[in-house]
């Protein structure tokens, strides 16, 4: 597994930024792609040390997440995420934890894991980012 | 500055604690060791926040030291050379319940099973877990019944089996043999399996023992493991576990940990037991361990022999260090700070105890049966 997504509020000079870190830790970028959406960043990244760039990206403050958990994209609004686990809820999925990433510009990007994830992504395909 | 009563209290609690250490024969604790010249790191607020493997803005640490320990134990264990991860913990329970951890995030709806004779601690971390369990009988040596395991892992075929792996039981230092289970989850095609070793007493020394348990990551394991504060001797409680790096790895990817890659069990993290362990690792090596359980073991015999010629049934399993006693009075008990359970009582011949603590205490109990 060498992919990952990190989630950040857009600005200028953030990819460099982000060269800027892995590079000091001796990781190299094999992929980075980047899209700003409503003022958010979400830049999906493959390197040769996938856990050790997660570790130092992390620290360095920013959200990173894998395969391993299901990323939503929402409207910033109340109820978004209610309606999100009554679906998963109605569909006869336990929620195992969601966590917010990232609110910014009326969007709101989530990490969601349930007890049966292909399901689960299926479910939310509209939503699913990456 | 402390008041004249409370130096007082200190001082006597100073007086009561060395009284005490020299009737300490029913808990595997050494208390043989040095380590005077790593009072002065006392004077720092050190601590290990976060991974042992990564840099950390907080740098009154020792996470160097740590990584030489787990090093260490990583190599004694036979861990794979490109695979492995591990931190110094609280002690023997935190290691278990990692591993346990480790587990559950592979196998969800696995079982755990673990026998009888298994350390009260590992019921409290399955409970904490939410991982379903089943305990295993025993056989009389205090070894898991694997007739008894077999037929529990065959009700259960659809689900992932979580082996919590005794290496040194607490009152009989019995050792399940996990190259048997394995054969056990072979014979039943149980493919999605974990294999965890609470190697608390024994883990610094299995590799010595004649005949040698099979318990380490060659033999099987997933996890192992072990306390700092028993055999190798430090004065403050703490542990070793060492894991498969890939497991350790996919935790870090889940969602409990969105925000933070801290894989560790607590934040915070006592930066001084790695000085410990690490002294105590770089004075006695490999071959120091080894003689000192060559020496803890001659007088583990010399107890066997001395108290059946008293008429008092003792007996070790092969190799052990601990000798199972019947059950002694109250008196002997709180004198000589012995573990008691249902008829048993038992006595650990750990560094630091000698032959003569154990001619004071068979004069002790043979007093009472006179």
């Amino acid at each position: 597994m060498k992919q990952f997504t990190l989630i950040t509020a857009d600005r200028k000079g953030l990819a460099a930024e982000i060269a800027d870190v892995l590079g000091k830790a001796g990781i190299n970028i094999l992929e980075l792609n980047a899209q700003s959406v409503s003022g958010s960043a979400l830049v999906e990244i493959c390197v040769d040390k996938a856990d050790d760039a997660m570790h130092i990206l992390s620290a360095y403050g920013f959200q990173i997440v894998t395969d391993d958990v299901i990323t939503l994209k929402l409207q910033d609004q109340p109820g978004a995420l209610a309606q999100v686990t009554r679906q998963l809820s109605d569909a006869g999925l336990s929620i195992r934890g969601i966590s917010t990433l990232q609110r910014h510009g009326g969007v709101c990007y989530v990490a969601l894991s349930t007890d049966d994830d292909v399901k689960a992504r299926q479910l939310m395909k509209p939503l699913v980012v990456g | 500055m402390l008041s004249a009563v409370d130096k007082a209290r200190l001082d006597a609690l100073y007086q009561n604690l060395s009284e005490n250490s020299q009737h300490f024969l029913g808990y595997p604790c050494a208390n043989d060791l040095d380590y005077e010249n790593l009072f002065r790191f006392l004077q720092f607020p050190i601590n290990n926040v976060g991974d042992p493997f990564q840099d950390s803005t907080y740098r009154l640490a020792t996470r160097e030291i740590e990584q030489e320990v787990v090093h260490f134990f990583a190599d004694l264990f036979r861990a794979p050379q490109d695979d492995y991860w591990g931190y110094v913990t609280n002690g023997g329970t935190e290691g278990n319940l990692y591993g346990l951890y480790l587990a559950r995030e592979l196998y969800p709806n696995g079982v755990v099973y673990f026998s009888e004779e298994t350390h009260y601690s590992v019921a409290k971390n399955v409970h904490f877990l939410g991982l379903r369990h089943i305990m295993i009988r025993t056989l009389e040596n205090g070894e898991i019944d694997y007739e008894d395991l077999k037929e529990s892992i065959k009700l259960h075929r659809d689900v992932p089996a979580i082996i919590f792996a005794n290496i040194g039981t607490t009152m009989k230092e019995a050792k399940d043999d996990i190259r048997q289970i394995q054969k056990i989850l072979d014979d039943l095609v149980i493919q999605q399996r974990y294999i965890h070793c609470d190697g608390a007493l024994c883990g610094p020394f299995a590799q010595f023992l004649d005949p040698r348990p099979a318990f380490d990551f060659v033999d099987g394991a997933d996890s192992v493991a072990i306390s700092g504060h028993k055999f190798i001797g430090s004065p403050l409680p703490c542990g070793v576990v060492i894991a498969k790096k890939r497991y350790v790895d996919r935790i870090g990817r889940s969602i409990g940990y969105i925000g933070s890659m801290d894989t560790t069990i607590t934040g915070s993290r006592n930066a001084f037991t790695p000085l410990l362990l690490w002294q105590a690792i770089k004075q006695l090596g490999k071959d120091g361990l080894k003689a000192r359980l060559q020496s803890c073991q001659a007088v583990a015999a010399y107890t066997v022999d001395a108290m059946n010629a008293k008429g008092i049934h003792a007996w070790r399993n092969p190799g052990a260090l601990t000798i199972v006693i019947p059950k002694v009075s109250e008196f002997v008990k709180n004198k000589w700070q012995l573990a008691t359970q249902d008829d048993h009582s038992h006595v650990i011949t750990m560094p630091g105890v000698t032959t003569a603590h154990i001619d004071a205490l068979i004069a002790d109990m043979t007093k009472e049966l006179a």
